[in-house]
């Protein structure tokens, strides 16, 4: 586009100017101050009455493009100054127990969960979904309350969507949301505008109408499976968004274990008024095959409430302990919508706690690798374990969250914050602490270095890429590129440092355009920021003090004396975090081209004859695929495009993009990867056979992983995670068979009722297949 | 009637009652007129439209970018909208519009748009529009379009209600009826109307193992070709495996852009009676075409067979 990626600070102003003089003049006709004539005159008007595309008049105009990055003049910051606002944790959301119901057969896919305490009230929680009582009452019961249109769960009926592996992990905790109109008052900066109830919608705590900022944070520990209801209480008039969002959601647990009925990604979208039961089973990978059963490795557990009992107190889970997970994440997944609605706030954090990550650094059992956390609780503990989200925002002139839904490239905010908290500064005392951070943006990618008050950079511990630990923690100064989704934990010796003391997170990536990031600026240069991209600079800072009061247990105070120096940080950075799941021949190989050119073998030009326009023969087909070395194929379209293997199965995938100058962070549902190469390219030690979840493929890159499948059926997608590409249909779905399907119907959501409807299937998708028994 | 039935009616023609008269997108809405540009652009009728003011201003509208010369994906894009129009019936003009924008303006002149719009059998309420290549581009800009390499344009349309203020993307690629599904979703007081799509019945399992090219048939042939349902945007199928060798018939499907390049006197033929249709290049594989033959071959005797029998019904293919 034509869009210059370093505008001056003229056509910054001329931007401005432009829709400030549009405004007026705009204004001054309605009042009659002006006559339609005197514009004509002037010239800036066209003949028919529109405002011409002239500098000054357009925002939007090309000689005022003003454009950094957001395509409009930058976000108005009234004042707000980095760093002056304290930092805020995302908010711990607390469960209630669930009663199992079992029937007179005792626990069967007939058993249902109770809600207790503030949800008594509630539905009770079943295998199939209240639509299909609303099904069988033939709508006369089971309304949705609000609108009384359609089934009160908007979870598609039948057996296709009932949870999956119910009785093995039948849920015990339960968690009742709402996704809603935000609170009045929020705002990311004191100096900032308070969000108006349709430019924000994010989760609120219990069935309720407002949506709290910052995000929720979920708890989670294997051996204890959940049930997760969220309420969609948002407008039940659509155009009702502020201008982008839709009030039609589902929620993607990214990369949980879960069946496809609760991965929040295969259109069961809901409407206002509706729930929808989401099973967050907690179930451990390889959970079915026969070495990784109960008791054959005490890592594959959760944490118990009683730690003092030593290795008798985890909860074990059958499963690869190697596959556990830790820091996990929640957002939109609606078609075609998924970058509107999680930039408009549907997103939170999930913490999975697993025997060797139990959040509790001084229990000392042999299984808990003690990584920095807290002392109060028995697991769980996050005052030295501190979730990062960081996300990028950009606001109209009225301070209002701004979205440009026509930008295809990627749309980008001017401004960061972490946990909607513009600058923040965080209380630390000098000890360990572990960051959990999430690239939560739609199209920006960062990259974050952390240095001290003085620019001098600080070294941390790099543990784990997508809440899977590596093997050994790896020392850095400046983590890599961070794409959409990704997740770093990383630890932080803050001992180093003496009270008083300042440390700052710094984000050195400047990117001006949605399709992949300009450059990485020196250290020095990206503290002192460039007009060029404003997101660049210190995005949170760390002032080192005394002592801090526990998140944790508030009645008690971290100070120097009870958790820091050597006796008292008991937490520790091992060299060892897990071990390695080795590369084998796979069963078959795929490979996945992504890019907004492909060249497929369909794009040859066999002839060798050059057709009129020789040089458009490249096309805008999203993706091609090879499976096995057969030709390529690119048309597009919803459809099956790969039909996985069988449970146990191995298999090498291959990521192509075939896109140039993109770049693509691109995300597998369902399983993790372990990355084996990229290519010729370089890959350093924090990719190198680590699993992951989303690859940063590079421009022109290419990324092979091994994979394998088990425990759930179901359509998963495979897409670009940067969310406004993946609304612009790069997107491919891929189904799990189990025994009852080989292809599962596409559930078709409408505010009376999900209708199914049989998807296509591609000559491709069934090469290797074989039916199971 | 049950009651809930009723009681949605009453509001739905309520709704339709109390509908506010027509204004343009509603106030504090970022997406209406001052964000869309009003210069002006030609049909293919040789009208001269103000752009916002004439064609998008308080209507539901269905946008989507093409060129005349495409060889691949624009003449199945336009084909499958083609199908979307038909099956949205009168409502198309009335208060759905449809906008086939040329983005090559320079060859797309009035009368090439007007042969490829009767081609695809547009119709009224199905406008494609040319104009200056500066408007037209600031109009294209405005959706998101700012390919300057015409075949890297949007394959996919804006959808939007200028009425409400709302926008989203329509597929072209989505299955017809989900597409017209979504387009009728656009308008306020049809999504305040109880539908019941029945469309395929989920309870039952998946009939695994259709025919090989059948799938494929009906996502990328089945918008211009039948199989012994007569000819449409392009020629009745049937038979044609016997009719035509082999290797052209595979040519013609794999690089049909190449055969009118060579001048193939055949596909020569074939442009001169389907005037205006550029058979596209979608990027087949030779798997991909050994099933379409088979496909079609077996369509054929099926046809064939039901002719025989005195039930000759066209090819349900879609």
């Amino acid at each position: 586009m034509y869009l210059t990626p370093k505008a001056s600070r003229v056509r910054l102003r001329e931007a401005q100017n432009a829709r400030n003089n549009r405004a007026e003049i705009v204004q001054a006709l309605g009042a009659g101050q002006i006559t339609r004539r005197d514009l004509i005159r002037w010239g800036i008007f066209t003949a028919a009455g529109g405002l011409a595309l002239k500098n000054g008049l357009s925002p939007y105009a090309q000689s005022a493009y003003g454009a950094v990055p957001t395509g409009v003049p930058p976000t108005p910051m009234f004042g707000a100054t980095k760093f002056s606002q304290p930092f805020r944790r995302l908010n711990v959301q607390t469960p209630v127990p669930l009663t199992p119901l079992v029937g007179v057969n005792g626990m069967d896919q007939n058993s249902q969960a109770q809600f207790t305490g503030n949800y008594a009230g509630e539905h009770v929680a079943k295998c199939m979904s209240w639509h299909t009582d609303f099904n069988a009452a033939q709508g006369a019961d089971y309304r949705n309350p609000l609108t009384n249109r359609g089934p009160c769960e908007g979870r598609p009926p039948g057996e296709n969507f009932a949870h999956q592996r119910w009785t093995k992990v039948f849920p015990q905790k339960g968690y009742v949301m709402s996704l809603a109109q935000i609170e009045s008052g929020t705002k990311f900066h004191p100096m900032l505008a308070s969000q108006g109830p349709n430019a924000v919608w994010s989760f609120g705590q219990g069935n309720v109408n407002t949506g709290m900022l910052p995000a929720p944070l979920i708890k989670a520990r294997y051996g204890e499976p959940m049930l997760m209801r969220i309420y969609n209480k948002l407008p039940v008039d659509r155009a009702a968004n502020g201008g982008f969002g839709r009030n039609e959601c589902t929620t993607h647990f990214h990369n949980a274990h879960n069946g496809a009925v609760s991965d929040g990604a295969c259109n069961a979208y809901y409407f206002p008024g509706q729930f929808y039961d989401y099973h967050w089973g907690t179930t451990l990978a390889r959970a079915d095959m026969a070495q990784y059963q109960s008791g054959s490795d005490f890592r594959a557990s959760g944490p118990g409430d009683h730690p003092e009992r030593g290795q008798s107190d985890l909860m074990r889970v059958p499963g690869d302990f190697r596959e556990l997970q830790g820091t996990l994440w929640f957002h939109d997944h609606r078609f075609f919508f998924t970058a509107e609605n999680v930039y408009k706030g549907h997103a939170g954090m999930v913490n999975m706690y697993s025997g060797p990550d139990r959040g509790a650094e001084r229990v000392n059992d042999g299984v808990n690798l003690q990584l920095p956390s807290g002392i109060w609780l028995p697991w769980g503990n996050v005052d030295f374990d501190v979730n990062i989200m960081v996300s990028d925002f950009a606001t109209s002139p009225d301070g209002q969250l701004f979205f440009d839904i026509f930008n295809t490239d990627g749309f980008l905010g001017d401004r960061l914050n972490v946990n909607h908290t513009y600058a923040p500064v965080m209380d630390v005392l000098p000890r360990k602490y572990r960051f959990r951070i999430l690239n939560s943006c739609m199209s920006r990618f960062v990259q974050l270095a952390l240095t001290t008050s003085t620019g001098v950079p600080m070294p941390f511990q790099f543990i784990a890429n997508d809440g899977n630990f590596i093997v050994s923690p790896v020392m850095m100064f400046q983590l890599d590129q961070q794409g959409i989704a990704e997740r770093y934990d990383i630890i932080v010796d803050f001992s180093r440092l003496r009270v008083g003391d300042w440390a700052q997170l710094v984000n050195v990536l400047q990117q001006t355009d949605g399709r992949k990031p300009d450059v990485a600026l020196a250290l020095g240069a990206a503290i002192a920021g460039t007009p060029v991209d404003t997101a660049v600079g210190p995005i949170m800072k760390f002032r080192v003090v005394s002592s801090v009061q526990s998140v944790d247990d508030p009645t008690q105070w971290n100070t120097l004396a009870n958790c820091c120096g050597y006796n008292n940080d008991k937490s520790k950075i091992p060299l060892k975090l897990t071990e390695q799941i080795p590369i084998v021949a796979p069963v078959r190989e795929r490979v996945v081209e992504w890019g907004r050119f492909t060249n497929g073998d369909s794009r040859n030009n066999p002839g060798g004859v050059c057709i009129p326009d020789c040089a458009e023969i490249q096309t805008a087909f999203p993706w091609s695929i090879k499976v096995n070395g057969q030709a390529a194929h690119s048309l597009n379209g919803n459809r099956v495009s790969i039909v996985a293997g069988q449970p146990g199965e191995i298999e090498h995938w291959t990521y192509i993009n075939g896109g140039g100058g993109w770049d693509h962070p691109i995300h597998l549902h369902f399983e993790e990867g372990i990355t084996m190469n990229r290519g010729n390219g370089p890959i350093g030690p924090t990719e190198k056979l680590v699993r992951k979840d989303v690859w940063r493929l590079r421009p022109a890159g290419t990324v092979q992983f091994q994979i394998q499948w088990g425990e759930f059926g179901g359509a998963y997608v495979n897409h670009c995670h940067n969310t406004v590409h993946e609304d612009w249909a790069m997107l491919l779905r891929y189904d799990i068979p189990n025994k009852q399907y080989r292809v599962w119907p596409t559930p078709i959501p409408t505010p009376d009722g999900v209708t199914y409807m049989t998807p296509e299937e591609l000559p491709e998708a069934s090469g290797n297949f074989n039916k199971p028994a | 009637m049950p009651m809930f039935l009723i009681r949605l009616f009453v509001l739905a023609a309520a709704l339709a009652i109390a509908a506010p008269a027509a204004q343009a997108a509603p106030a504090g809405s970022p997406w209406g007129d001052g964000f869309f540009p009003n210069l002006p652009v030609t049909s293919q009728d040789g009208k001269t439209y103000q752009f916002y003011q004439d064609l998008v201003k308080d209507k539901i509208v269905i946008i989507n970018f093409m060129f005349t010369n495409c060889q691949t994906v624009c003449p199945l894009m336009t084909s499958r909208m083609a199908e979307v129009r038909r099956r949205l019936g009168d409502r198309v003009g009335k208060d759905i519009f449809i906008y086939s924008i040329t983005v090559d303006p320079e060859h797309d002149t009035q009368q090439v748009l007007k042969d490829y719009a009767d081609a695809f059998e547009a119709g009224p309420g199905w406008l494609f529009l040319t104009g200056k290549k500066e408007d037209l581009f600031a109009i294209r800009a405005k959706f998101g379009e700012r390919s300057l390499v015409l075949s890297a344009h949007r394959t996919e349309a804006a959808l939007g209600n200028d009425a409400t203020g709302e926008w989203t993307k329509l597929s072209s690629f989505e299955d017809y009826e989900i597409a017209v599904k979504t387009v009728l979703e656009m308008d306020p007081v049809w999504r305040a109307t109880p539908h019941h799509l029945v469309i395929a019945d989920g309870t039952k399992p998946h009939a695994v193992g259709s025919q090989a090219g059948e799938a494929l048939f009906i996502k990328a042939c089945s918008s211009c070709h039948s199989v012994g349902g007569g000819d449409r945007i392009g020629p009745d199928l049937k038979g044609v495996v016997a009719r035509r060798k082999a290797d052209w018939l595979k040519s013609l499907i794999m690089t049909p852009d190449a055969m009118r390049a060579q001048k193939d006197p055949q596909t020569m033929e074939l442009m001169a009676k389907f005037k205006g249709v550029k058979m596209p290049n979608i990027g087949l594989a030779d798997n991909d075409v050994a099933d379409l033959l088979s496909y079609l071959e077996a369509e054929t005797k099926r046809a064939g067979q039901q002719a025989a029998a005195g039930t000759a019904t066209p090819a349900q293919t879609q």
